[in-house]
């Protein structure tokens, strides 16, 4: 009888660990789902700030040639920034 | 082929079996049942502890990503379209500034039929692509 009762313990352990990992699995793929939407997301970003980058880039080189382009550099920092990277060693 | 006639000569005598064997056998065999179970409820808690892990450290991913996309959203994003605007501007009281502004963002001039041979793709990499909402 006590074997028996051992037996039902075990089993009914096992149902809850069972229930409990099938909901936490569940609960794993829907957050795997999210974060590769959101690792996706940032993908885009950074592919995105790395175009601006390049633009800013290339706009101070161009403002070097015609300076009516450095009040629009001056109005977004950006040549604030220029100017401390010139003057950094 | 032959089949013999007297099935009950084929059949090996089966030796006789006690109570002591059986009730062996049994208490072997509710052991062995035993033994399962634990082993199962090791294999399920282990991966119980094995996805407790991986959810809790995919959430705080996704709570850093969300932190990333929403301080870009907030902050970088508008500066990013303020100055693509101001060089829009300034690229129509400047042309040739045009050439340069037309490889990162969309000629302000595009034509109605489409885009011109040299011009690039708008989901290249090249050009700044357009962020989808969340």
């Amino acid at each position: 009888m006590k074997s028996n009762s051992l037996a039902v313990l075990l089993v009914g352990v096992l149902a809850l660990s069972t229930l409990a990992t099938a909901a936490l699995s569940f609960t794993y793929v829907q957050s795997m789902r999210r974060l590769q939407k959101l690792q996706a997301h940032a993908s885009v970003i950074n592919q995105s700030r790395a175009v601006m980058h390049r633009l800013v880039a290339e706009t101070i080189d161009y403002s070097k040639r015609n300076p009516a382009m450095e009040p629009i550099l001056d109005s977004v920092g950006i040549k604030l920034q220029a100017d401390a990277v010139k003057a950094a060693p | 082929m032959t089949f013999p006639e007297n099935q009950s000569e084929t059949i090996a005598p089966q030796p006789e079996v006690s109570l002591d064997d059986l009730r062996q056998s049994y208490q072997s065999l509710r052991a062995l049942f035993h033994v399962v179970l634990f082993s199962l409820l090791v294999l399920t808690g282990s991966l119980f502890l094995f996805f407790l892990r991986e959810v809790s450290q995919i959430r705080r991913q996704t709570k850093e990503l969300v932190q990333f996309v929403e301080n870009y959203e907030n902050t970088s994003l508008p500066a990013m379209l303020e100055f693509r605007t101001k060089l829009q501007g300034f690229a129509k009281g400047h042309p040739d500034f045009n050439s340069i502004l037309a490889k990162y963002v969309n000629p302000t001039n595009a034509p109605a039929g489409g885009r011109s041979p040299g011009e690039a793709d708008d989901n290249s990499p090249a050009r700044m692509p357009v962020v989808p909402a969340k």
